[in-house]
């Protein structure tokens, strides 16, 4: 498992880290806004292949690439396998059999397991959608201080127990994750074996007694902090939060991004527009075709 | 050493994983050609040799419980020199007769439904189903959009409701003139089926000659036409299977003077029983000389009429039989006058009660392509063994694309079959795995070919794959 350290964000001088921490916020924003927005695989492989670029500026060590490329790997053939036997749409055409229909009785009540082109193809987008916000997310955690994401909050006035909130979540992340890791080391010096069993019963007994002491350190702390930032005066009237100029070349950079998700949002109305029955605009056909290939 | 190890596999299982999410994500879906150098599966008398393959991509497979299947468009040039091939999928491909690529095209939000040569070999005009219902005019060497022209604004179009309006067919006359039919299908609120068609004539610039009818729609179910090929005569059927509702054009066949797009004269054909209407999907056909059209009717009689409007002769060639209490029906499709002789084609056998329940034997005249000559001489029959999905013709052959059999399910039929003309005799047939449901061959019978499809036996087991077939004529033969 990976320490502590390996889910807080570095200091270093790469363009990434140099990038203002606005900037990543917004970006994070519109490329979550875009994986829920696009349909297109070729537009979500692209940016998906963006935010791997961005981590390749941001020069990690090999530990989280390696767990970056763990996460994705695990995330997309998890979702394409699942996909592409559960797939229910129709038409459907299967790749191979896992279990033909004529299998004692699981068969039968079945009617066969198979391995499904479409599922593998609507997996293939369902992964790179959250791959991609995996992806932008670990960036934005890895190089960007939690201290500077609090101030990109409070610069957009955001109230200051909400962004206390954000933040200290996104902080405590890291610590869960460690605690986790704590208590499976802890378990397995006593001689227990969590992954012993595949079967259900197991996984919920390993579950309770893994999960519940994590809930009772949590708890725990929560208690601490609060008490803590009780005592330092949490809540009263806060003074003006001193940020560095938001560089203009980001500035542009941000109100061009923001225009074109504004753009995909308008067009996105349109064809729903059509695709419901509401309303067709011949002159925008070429928007249409348009949309089908990249949105 | 031993992490190096596993972090060089994670890294290099992980590139694999984003090479095949790019490769199915960027690269467009079909359009890979490939050469055959041995052959395609088997062949009757190896005249014609498969030489070039294209993939055409990722298409719905379908079985045999539906009627309807799986379509394509091929179509060589009148110079020979360009072939189109148009799929399910709405990908439109120009490639030369080398199997070279040359451009290539997505329907967007239509579906293809038609496609044509210009006469001069220049202009290639696409119909599709969309809320505009466009006929395009493509530029054959390089697929510059020349023009477009909605049939919406002819036929009408409901978004509500998706009752798009779609180019059935498009054929041109020798000058270059291009007419073109369209319809729409929509349901009323009380279950009828109903269908407005218009007939449309353009010019090569694509302005509007004439239509048809000059004020509003034919509430008829029109998805064929034909021309001479000095566009005198333009001829098209119905074929209204809504028999609750009386249709104001409720004849069979139409002539329309094609240079002005008024009515010459209009023919009923009285229904023979079992049936109450009269039915015709892939023909009337007008000989190239104008003299004489053919019509088949869906319950299987052929006829031959001269453009004046005189029937010349009659043939019963695929009647409901009745077997065991079940009409059972060889579906009359196509009718085409090449030069001294009129072909007729027949498709599977349906019960005439429901089309989905099984038949007990099947029809002795399906899946056949019959031959006469205009003074009704009997010439030649050939059965295809299955569907005759399409028939394509020169001066001297037939060829044509063999699909499913659906009674005996007897997938070893499919296929490209040419035979000659008159005498029906076999001169190649090149096996397809999957049902051939598009074919054309050239005008000097040097190339043809086809569109394979894939299809889905009762058993689950998928067979064929959706891909466009060139064949070559051997050399020297």
């Amino acid at each position: 498992m990976y320490g502590r350290a390996m889910w807080e964000a570095t200091t270093k001088n790469t363009v990434m880290h140099r990038i203002d921490s606005r900037t990543k916020l917004v970006l994070l924003a519109f490329l979550s806004a875009g994986a829920i927005l696009i349909d297109s695989t070729i537009t979500l492989y692209l940016l998906f292949v963006a935010t791997l670029l961005g981590h390749l500026l941001a020069v990690h060590e090999i530990n989280r690439w390696r767990l970056l490329i763990l996460l994705i790997i695990f995330n997309i053939w998890g979702t394409m396998l699942s996909q592409s036997i559960f797939y229910n749409a129709v038409p459907k055409t299967p790749l191979f059999t896992i279990m033909p229909p004529d299998f004692p009785l699981l068969g039968r009540i079945t009617g066969g397991i198979y391995i499904y082109l479409e599922g593998l193809a609507y997996g293939a987008r369902q992964a790179l959608r959250s791959s991609m916000m995996l992806s932008v997310g670990l960036l934005v955690c890895w190089t960007t201080n939690t201290r500077d994401i609090l101030r990109s909050f409070l610069y957009w006035k955001m109230p200051y127990e909400l962004a206390f909130i954000n933040v200290t979540s996104l902080r405590f992340l890291p610590d869960i994750f460690y605690e986790a890791d704590a208590v499976m080391t802890a378990q397995r010096l006593r001689g227990y074996d969590p992954l012993k069993s595949i079967s259900i019963l197991r996984v919920i007994e390993v579950g309770r007694q893994t999960l519940l002491p994590v809930l009772a350190r949590s708890i725990r702390r929560a208690i601490t902090l609060a008490l803590s930032v009780e005592s330092r005066g949490f809540g009263r009237k806060q003074s003006s939060i001193y940020m560095e100029e938001w560089p203009l070349r980001e500035k542009i950079f941000v109100a061009c991004s923001l225009t074109v998700l504004l753009a995909v949002v308008a067009v996105k109305i349109i064809d729903w527009l059509s695709f419901n029955g509401l309303v067709y605009f011949t002159w925008f056909r070429g928007g249409y075709d348009m949309i089908r290939v990249w949105l | 050493m031993k992490k190096n190890l596993q972090n060089i596999i994670l890294i290099g299982f992980f590139l694999i994983t984003l090479y095949f999410l790019g490769k199915h994500s960027l690269l467009p879906d079909g359009g890979s050609v490939a050469a055959i150098s041995d052959g395609l599966a088997q062949q009757n008398t190896g005249l014609y040799q498969p030489v070039i393959t294209l993939d055409l991509g990722k298409v719905e497979v379908r079985d045999y419980q539906k009627m309807g299947f799986t379509r394509g468009y091929v179509k060589f040039s009148p110079n020979s020199k360009h072939l189109a091939a148009g799929t399910e999928t709405g990908d439109l491909y120009m490639l030369d007769t080398q199997g070279r690529v040359l451009w290539r095209k997505n329907a967007g939000v239509g579906r293809l439904s038609a496609m044509e040569f210009s006469p001069d070999n220049k202009w290639l005009y696409v119909g599709e189903v969309s809320p505009d219902g466009n006929i395009y005019c493509f530029g054959v060497e390089d697929g510059k959009e020349q023009w477009r022209r909605s049939s919406a604004v002819d036929i009408g179009v409901d978004i509500k409701k998706k009752s798009y309006p779609g180019i059935m067919r498009i054929v041109c006359d020798a000058q270059g003139f291009v007419y073109a039919v369209s319809q729409r299908r929509y349901r009323e609120s009380d279950g009828l089926s109903l269908y407005n068609s218009k007939i449309i004539s353009l010019s090569v610039q694509g302005s509007e000659r004439w239509v048809f009818p000059r004020q509003g729609v034919m509430d008829a179910w029109v998805n064929w036409l034909s021309v001479d090929m000095q566009g005198r005569h333009l001829v098209f059927g119905t074929a209204n299977f809504e028999t609750r509702k009386q249709h104001e054009y409720d004849n069979n066949l139409y002539r329309l003077d094609g240079k002005n797009g008024l009515l010459a004269w209009t023919e009923k054909i009285d229904p023979v029983s079992p049936y109450n209407r009269t039915i015709m999907r892939g023909s009337p056909n007008l000989s190239a000389d104008g003299k004489y059209l053919a019509a088949m009717t869906s319950d299987g009689r052929a006829f031959l009429y001269s453009t004046e409007g005189k029937k010349e002769w009659e043939y019963a060639l695929c009647l409901p039989k009745e077997i065991n209490g079940v009409y059972v029906n060889a579906v009359g499709r196509d009718g085409y006058v090449i030069g001294n002789n009129a072909i007729f084609a027949t498709i599977n056998t349906y019960n005439n009660a429901n089309w989905q329940l099984p038949t007990p034997v099947e029809h002795p005249s399906s899946n056949s392509v019959f031959i006469f000559d205009v003074q009704g001489r009997f010439a030649g029959k050939w059965q295809a063994g299955g569907s005759v999905e399409e028939l394509a013709y020169n001066d001297k052959l037939i060829a044509i694309g063999v699909g499913r059999n659906t009674k005996s399910k007897n997938a070893a039929v499919h296929g490209l079959t040419i035979i000659s003309l008159p005498d029906a005799k076999l001169i190649d047939h090149i096996s397809t795995t999957g049902p051939c449901m598009a074919v054309d061959i050239s005008k000097d019978g040097s190339q043809a070919a086809c569109i394979e499809t894939p299809l889905k036996l009762d058993n689950g087991q998928i067979i064929g794959r959706y891909q466009l077939i060139i064949l070559a004529k051997r050399k020297g033969e």
